[in-house]
């Protein structure tokens, strides 16, 4: 994406305000990604933190070529979540943390594929499935903010995810 | 590739205008302005350069920051006595004035700053802090140890790079014994194995720290505290400023003054840290440069005019700039674009939009491409990579921007 290259390499050059655009562009799926590595969200929200801070000192040796910057924070972040783990004597589910990394980091889609997948989740019934999706995915609401809104249990968040994702799997294989 | 999970199919299909996490976005933010070090040289070294600048370290005179401490703390019953240090600053100022842009500013030699010599470089005040020449020099010597400290862990502890180097990490110490010294701030802390006392690059003996000398601690109190680091290897630096001149606030007032990144021949202010920023009016169509190796280059300037095909910009000297513009980018900016922000980010939602319209007088920013050895006073919309207004944050009230 060359925003991203130009944002990065503003970054660099000291405009450091510019960062806040990348953690704009990846704080939620980061948070994400570091919660189902350590099942906590309020840790996973500290570790997307200090990935995002760790990635700013980073900055100048990050090489374009090799990774997208997705790919490089998202293994950052691995590496931070598996340390964290460590620290805390809990159980590693990640065996190749790079691997893990490459396989979570964010995507692109094509504008049409964007358009079916959007279009895929305000179909989606009952219209609380939907609502979930985008309080999650979109919004980087906590399963927590989200049963609050509702009313609900956290425990029914989890359901309707599942159950949405599964109805979004299907609709779009 | 495989095929991305639903998860990311569903992250990917966000909306660019959805509801952001402000709090955490200016959380991280938060943390990386209050960090002490805001190293210009460091961010702006790439990794050859870095590892050149390395290099070159090995071969330079062991860093000479001498911050002796002559006093001699006593602590009797909890009392601590005040020393006296003689301290040897890094930073000579050559001439202060005041500069064609109507601010204040200092030109300076820094020896062994972050390891390195300048001769003469250039410092800007910013308008409306209220720094006198001396603060200006005390914050520019806080730099200087600041930088060198940053030098000090990329050359030994990469891998500990203190990632909250922060105003809490200056602290004071009260009291030292065989095995534990007394900080202010960050409390009791065993003197483990491998711990280190520094000035400068320096290794000096621990008797050096004594009761009343102002130090960087490594890990300090807020260093991570979800850790316990009572036990954990210090690492003590000498400073010689009061704390408040190695905090965010007065650092972000100074800002270096130099030449333009890929374009010797003109002046702009070096944006090395977050109090000072852009915002972006425009993206030019640079980029489709057919794989051709040009160099970004910048130029800054005031507008002196705008329309439908250009604008004009005063660099200095006497000298104008203009650039081609394939519609009035600036009027479409002002119509639309200032708007947008406060849905986005507290800091702008704070500022008044009518306050960041572009008007005449007002200072731009433009990076564009072009071969090392040219130097146009034109430049084709072709050639544009972005061109951004220069804002800063208002001082005691770093919330709310205004043009700079």
């Amino acid at each position: 994406m060359n925003n991203e290259k130009h944002i990065i390499q503003h970054v660099i050059n000291g405009h450091t305000d510019q960062y806040r655009l990348l953690i704009e562009r990846y704080q939620t799926g980061l948070i994400i990604h570091c919660e189902n590595i350590i099942k906590d969200r309020q840790d996973a929200e500290d570790i997307a933190q200090e990935s995002f801070i760790k990635a700013f000192d980073m900055l100048p040796s990050y090489d374009s070529s090799k990774a997208n910057f997705s790919t490089w924070l998202y293994r950052i972040a691995t590496n931070k979540a598996i340390d964290y783990l460590r620290k805390n004597k809990r159980v590693i589910a990640v065996d190749d943390p790079e691997q893990y990394a490459d396989e979570h980091a964010e995507v692109e889609l094509f504008d049409d594929e964007i358009q079916a997948l959007r279009s895929a989740v305000d179909a989606l019934k009952p219209p609380e499935y939907a609502q979930v999706i985008k309080a999650y995915f979109w919004e980087g609401k906590s399963y927590q903010a989200i049963a609050d809104e509702l009313d609900i249990t956290t425990n029914t968040v989890g359901t309707w995810m599942r159950r949405a994702k599964a109805n979004l799997k299907e609709v779009l294989a | 590739m495989s095929k991305p999970t639903i998860e990311q199919q569903i992250l990917a299909a966000r909306p660019s205008r959805s509801m952001q996490n402000v709090a955490f976005t200016d959380a991280v933010m938060q943390k990386l302005q209050n960090r002490e070090i805001i190293s210009s040289q460091f961010r702006r070294t790439n990794v050859k350069q870095k590892e050149t600048f390395i290099m070159k370290l090995r071969t330079l005179p062991v860093f000479a920051l001498i911050a002796i401490v002559l006093g001699a703390g006593m602590l009797l019953t909890g009392t601590v006595y005040a020393v006296v240090e003689t301290i040897k600053s890094n930073i000579k100022v050559n001439e202060s004035g005041t500069n064609q842009f109507g601010r204040n500013q200092l030109n300076v030699t820094m020896k062994n700053c972050d390891n390195v010599n300048k001769e003469s470089v250039t410092y800007e005040l910013k308008r409306g802090g209220n720094l006198s020449t001396d603060d200006g020099a005390k914050t520019l010597q806080a730099r200087c140890e600041i930088d060198t400290i940053n030098a000090w862990f990329t050359k030994n502890n990469p891998v500990e790079f203190p990632t909250r180097f922060q105003l809490e990490g200056v602290d004071t110490v009260l009291s030292v014994d065989d095995s534990t010294i007394t900080f202010k701030k960050t409390g009791k802390k065993e003197i483990a194995a491998n711990s280190k006392f520094l000035s400068g690059f320096d290794e000096i003996a621990k008797k050096d720290i004594k009761a009343g000398v102002k130090v960087f601690i490594y890990p300090s109190a807020i260093s991570n505290s979800a850790e316990d680091l009572t036990k954990q290897p210090l690492r003590v630096f000498l400073l010689t400023q009061d704390a408040k001149y190695y905090g965010s606030d007065l650092q972000s007032y100074v800002n270096e003054r130099g030449t333009c990144p890929g374009n010797p021949s003109r002046d702009c202010l070096k944006q090395s840290n977050i109090n000072h920023t852009t915002l972006v009016i425009s993206e030019g169509a640079g980029y489709g440069n057919g794989g051709v190796a040009l160099d970004f280059k910048e130029v800054q300037g005031k507008v002196v005019a705008f329309d439908s095909t250009s604008i004009t910009l005063d660099v200095g000297k006497g000298v104008t700039y203009t650039i081609k513009a394939p519609s009035n980018i600036i009027d479409q900016y002002n119509r639309t674009d200032v708007y947008k922000l406060g849905g986005i980010d507290t800091i702008y939602a704070n500022t008044d939009p009518e306050d960041l319209k572009v008007k005449k007088g007002d200072s731009l920013g433009i990076t564009y491409i072009g071969t090392p050895e040219e130097s146009l006073n034109t430049i084709e919309w072709s050639r544009v990579l972005v061109i951004e207004l220069m804002v800063e944050r208002v001082p005691d009230n770093l919330g709310v921007l205004r043009k700079y």
